[in-house]
C-alpha cells in the first residue's frame, strides 16, 4: 500500500507539474478581460464596471486586506514601480488591485487599506465584487485561490493589460523585476 | 424558448445532501475540514438535450459565436452544428466538450451554481473503511484508469444513498470553485509561482487512502477553465435553505 501511494504521488506530481508546461496564461491574446460584466464595488465609495477602464492601460494584482507578506510585499514592489515611472505614464496607468477576499474586505475595509499603504487614489483602484464574479475573472487570466476562511492562498501574479484590458504580460513571485515591469508599463502607455 | 429551457431544467430532480464535511487533500497550514452545509444536487449531469435548449435561449453560447476567452476551439465539437446534435451527440447523454464559464453560465440562468469541490465531494463520499469501501474504491479507480468510449445516458447508474446518480462512472464534472483544489501549501511563502507547489505538495497531503480523491484532484488542477473536453461534463446545485 506504502508503495502505492508512492508511485500515486509521483504521478500526481508528475501530472501537476506537467501543467505547467503548458502556456501559462489560459485567456489566448487578443481578447479583452472587460467582457466580464457585473458590478465591483471601490474602495470607499461609488460602482463601476470594468468595461469603464477601457482606454487605461491596467496593471492587476489579487490580493486580500489581511495578508500578511505576499500582498503587502507586492503592493510595496508596485509603489517602488509607480515611482520609477516617467511622469506621463504614471499618469496614465492604473493599479488595479482586486481583493480575494470580499467577505471581509468591505468597501470601509479596502478604503483604510488604501489609506495604510499611502495609495494615491487618482491612480490605485481597489475593487471588490461578489465572490463568483471574482472566481470568473480569476478564471480567466489563469489565477489559483482557495478561500478556507482564516486561511488563504493565491497565485502571486502582476498582470500587465493594454488599454482593451488585454493581457500584455505578466510577472510571477513577490519581488518582479521593476525594470522590466517599468519599461513594459511606459511602452503600454505610449501605444495609442 | 425561456419556457423550454424552464421545462427542462425542472425536469432534473434535485437531492437533498445533508451536512458535513470535507477533508481538504492539500489542507492549508491551520486548515483540517471544510464544514460543508447542507444543499441541493441535481440527480444526474446535464445532457445534451437541456444544453442545446440553453444555447437557443443564449446565442451568445452557441459554439460559433462563444467568445475565445470563454470556451477553447474543441466547445461542443462533438455536435454537428450549432444547433444540431448529430450522430455523436445523443440527446440524454450528459454534455461534455463545454468550458467551467458555458458551465457556470448555464447553471447560473437556470437559478443554479455549480457545486464547490467541497459540496460534490461530500456528495460523492464513500463512507467507512471496511471491505464495502474498499471495493467501491477499487471500482472508481477501475473507471479513471480505463479508456473511455461511448458515454452512458444520463442518470442511468444506481443512486447514491442521497439519491444522486453518475457521480462515478460517467464523466468529470466542473465544480464552482476552479482552481481552489491544488495550491502551494502557503502561497505567501512559496514565491509565487504556480509550479512552487510541485515538489512538496504531495508529501504534505493527507489521507494518502484516498486514491480515487486524489486522481480527482490532479485531474481538477489539470484543466484551464477555457478548456472542453470529452469526459468533462457538469451538474447544478443549490443552497438547501
Amino acid at each position: 500500500m506504502k508503495r502505492a501511494a508512492a508511485v500515486l504521488a509521483a504521478i500526481l506530481v508528475a501530472l501537476a507539474c506537467g501543467r505547467d508546461e503548458r502556456p501559462t496564461a489560459p485567456a489566448p491574446g487578443g481578447f479583452s478581460l472587460w467582457q466580464f460584466g457585473g458590478h465591483w464595488t471601490r474602495a470607499g465609495d461609488g460602482e463601476l464596471e470594468l468595461a469603464s477602464l477601457r482606454g487605461t492601460p491596467v496593471l492587476l494584482l489579487f490580493f486580500y486586506g489581511s495578508c500578511q507578506s505576499t500582498c503587502p510585499l507586492l503592493v510595496h514592489e508596485l509603489r517602488a514601480l509607480e515611482g520609477r515611472l516617467p511622469v506621463e505614464a504614471r499618469d496614465e496607468v492604473r493599479f488595479v488591485l482586486v481583493t480575494i477576499d470580499p467577505e471581509r474586505d468591505t468597501p470601509e475595509r479596502l478604503a483604510a487599506y488604501a489609506r495604510e499603504q499611502a495609495l494615491d487614489p487618482a491612480r490605485w483602484l481597489l475593487l471588490r465584487g461578489a465572490p463568483e464574479q471574482v472566481r470568473e475573472l480569476t478564471a480567466a487570466l489563469g489565477v489559483r485561490y482557495r478561500n478556507a476562511g482564516d486561511q488563504l492562498s493565491h497565485t502571486a501574479r502582476v498582470f500587465l493589460l493594454d488599454r482593451d484590458g488585454v493581457e500584455l504580460e505578466h510577472w510571477d513571485g513577490t519581488s518582479p523585476p521593476l525594470e522590466s515591469l517599468a519599461r513594459a508599463v511606459t511602452a503600454a502607455t505610449r501605444r495609442g | 424558448m425561456t419556457a423550454t429551457l424552464a421545462l427542462a431544467a425542472a425536469l432534473v430532480t434535485m437531492h437533498r445532501v445533508p451536512a458535513g464535511t470535507y477533508q481538504p487533500l492539500y489542507p492549508l497550514k491551520g486548515e483540517s475540514t471544510i464544514p460543508v452545509a447542507e444543499f441541493l444536487l441535481d440527480e444526474r449531469p446535464v445532457t445534451n438535450a437541456e444544453y442545446l435548449d440553453f444555447v437557443r435561449a443564449h446565442p451568445e453560447w452557441l459554439r460559433s459565436r462563444v467568445s475565445p476567452l470563454r470556451a477553447a476551439e474543441s466547445y461542443l465539437s462533438h455536435w454537428a452544428g450549432d444547433l444540431e446534435l448529430g450522430a455523436g451527440a445523443d440527446p440524454a447523454q450528459p454534455v461534455t466538450f463545454v468550458s467551467w464559464f458555458a458551465a457556470t453560465a448555464y447553471c447560473r440562468d437556470a437559478g443554479k451554481r455549480l457545486p464547490s469541490e467541497a459540496e460534490w465531494e461530500l456528495a460523492a463520499r464513500i463512507p467507512g473503511d471496511g471491505p464495502d469501501a474498499a471495493e467501491a474504491e477499487r471500482k472508481v479507480l477501475a473507471f479513471y484508469g480505463r479508456p473511455r468510449g461511448q458515454l452512458p445516458r444520463a442518470g442511468d447508474s444506481p443512486p447514491s444513498p442521497d439519491g444522486v446518480r453518475d457521480l462515478y462512472g460517467v464523466v468529470f464534472e466542473w465544480l464552482s470553485d476552479w482552481g481552489a483544489s491544488v495550491l502551494p501549501e502557503d502561497a505567501r511563502e512559496s514565491g509565487g509561482s504556480d509550479g512552487g507547489y510541485c515538489g512538496g505538495a504531495a508529501a504534505a497531503a493527507g489521507a494518502p487512502e484516498r486514491y480515487s480523491a486524489f486522481m480527482r484532484v490532479a485531474f481538477r488542477s489539470s484543466v484551464a477553465p477555457r478548456d472542453a473536453l470529452h469526459h468533462l461534463g457538469f451538474r447544478c446545485a443549490q443552497d438547501g435553505s
